[in-house]
């Protein structure tokens, strides 16, 4: 069978030892390597009358910069965000597009899969599998908590979640003030099951929409081979710019929330004092 | 057990999701490290260089402008002075021109006053001697004729007196 719909799985190709290396592995193995081989020659390009690749790759850079600007308002932490972000909207858009190659989903080994004789694909989009697309999630999610706990300092970080600190502070306001501070607290317990929601969200938005149109491109071109999945090729390169964009963002807002200084509760004695004068 | 099965079923995978992270890992070292660190650096080099250009260039003018004006200023300054260094001298020039004709007028009157006194004054010695020679002439004269009529007294009398006369 020829055209079969990819499985949600990806599916391994070989083991080495106990370690199942998939078709989807493989391929971000691919952009691992085209990765390396571009960092390798853009290493020492430093000239500054840029040419070539030098040339190219510094208009990338300045492109993301300029995206990156908008949102942070800061340059000095944009150049620190730059590779995070950059490096995560480079490496899915990659490959995305390196999915949607000829060959990727066609070419592949006869393996017996639950019984049965199967073309099993040697390549796979990378982004349609869910160990990839979580795993950048956890790192961005990971990596926006340390980044917050170096900008703000650990407890002050910490109270954003558990709101402990607060609640022994509004005892000495009294009053109304109290009953603010549990309304908070429970808010910062709302904030952990949300990091958690972006790890859920970043991960399956990403993997849900490269699965999609996997198994959208394999449906149109089992439905008639030639000119049909042309306009859904096209779709497949917008969407798989528009979710390595996505992704980067949100990693970027998360990035910029979690540095930014904690808005400190007036507190309510000030507060009046501030209002009478 | 259920999330378990779950889990299965989405191909989640501790040693696949390890490798992966480890990808990406990579990814981002390579990218960091090698691609915005050096470029970023270089980046920030021209846009210096650049600055400091521009900054150089604006300074250029405003060098320019300011030794225009400071050469302007001067120019006026000289051409003013210059203007003065001749009026001045053309007035001295005069002046001197003046003096001098005014000098040598007085300097001639002095000459021929001094000339005219000289003159006036030879010419009363002349005259004065002129009368001395005739007085003697004449008593020589009058004496020739008269020295067989009067004595020698009268005769000295006569003398005196036509003496006296001339004076």
């Amino acid at each position: 069978m020829i055209f079969a719909i990819p499985p949600l799985v990806a599916e391994p190709i070989f083991h080495i030892g106990s370690f199942p290396v998939t078709n989807a592995y493989i391929n971000s193995c691919i952009a691992v390597v085209f990765f390396l081989v571009a960092g390798f020659f853009l290493r020492t390009k430093t000239a500054l009358i840029p040419r070539g690749f030098q040339n190219f790759a510094e208009a990338v850079l300045e492109f993301l910069l300029k995206y990156v600007d908008q949102v942070t308002h800061d340059r000095r932490k944009s150049m620190k965000f730059l590779p995070i972000v950059g490096g995560i909207f480079l490496f899915i858009l990659f490959s995305n597009y390196l999915g949607l190659l000829p060959g990727v989903g066609s070419i592949g080994r006869y393996l017996s899969v639950h019984g049965e004789t199967e073309l099993v694909p040697l390549f796979r989009s990378a982004n349609s599998d869910l160990n990839l697309t979580l795993a950048m999630a956890v790192f961005a999610v990971f990596f926006s908590h340390i980044l917050g706990i170096v900008a703000i300092g650990f407890f002050r970080y910490a109270n954003k979640f558990i709101k402990i600190g607060d609640v022994v502070k509004s005892f000495s306001h009294g009053g109304i003030s109290i009953m603010t501070a549990f309304i908070e607290f429970g808010v910062g317990l709302l904030e952990i099951v949300s990091e958690i929601a972006k790890l859920v969200s970043l991960s399956f938005r990403l993997f849900g929409n490269v699965f999609a149109g996997e198994v959208l491109l394999t449906i149109m071109a089992g439905l008639f081979a030639y000119f049909v999945p042309l306009p859904f090729i096209f779709l497949e390169l917008i969407v798989g710019l528009i979710q390595a964009v996505v992704f980067a963002m949100l990693t970027l807002v998360y990035l910029t929330m979690a540095t930014a200084a904690v808005h400190e509760p007036a507190h309510p004695a000030s507060a009046e004092a501030s209002a009478g004068r | 057990m259920e999330q378990q099965s779950l889990l299965g079923t989405l191909g989640l995978d501790w040693k696949l999701f390890l490798a992966q992270l480890v990808n990406f890992g990579i990814v981002l070292f390579i990218f960091w490290k090698w691609v915005v660190k050096p470029l970023g650096a270089t980046l920030i080099k021209r846009q210096e260089r650049i600055e400091q250009g521009l900054k150089n260039a604006d300074r250029m003018d405003d060098e320019k402008k300011k030794f225009d004006e400071w050469k302007q200023a001067e120019m006026k300054k000289v051409r003013t002075e210059a203007d003065h260094v001749l009026r001045t001298t053309t007035d001295t020039a005069n002046q001197i021109k003046q003096d001098t004709i005014v000098d040598a007028q007085k300097q001639a009157a002095k000459v021929t006053e001094q000339a005219k006194a000289s003159m006036e004054s030879e010419k009363s010695q002349m005259l004065k001697e002129a009368k001395q020679e005739i007085a003697t002439l004449v008593v020589a004269a009058t004496e020739k004729i008269l020295r067989g009529k009067l004595d020698p007294k009268k005769d000295q009398e006569l003398i005196a007196e036509s003496v006296r006369n001339i004076k």
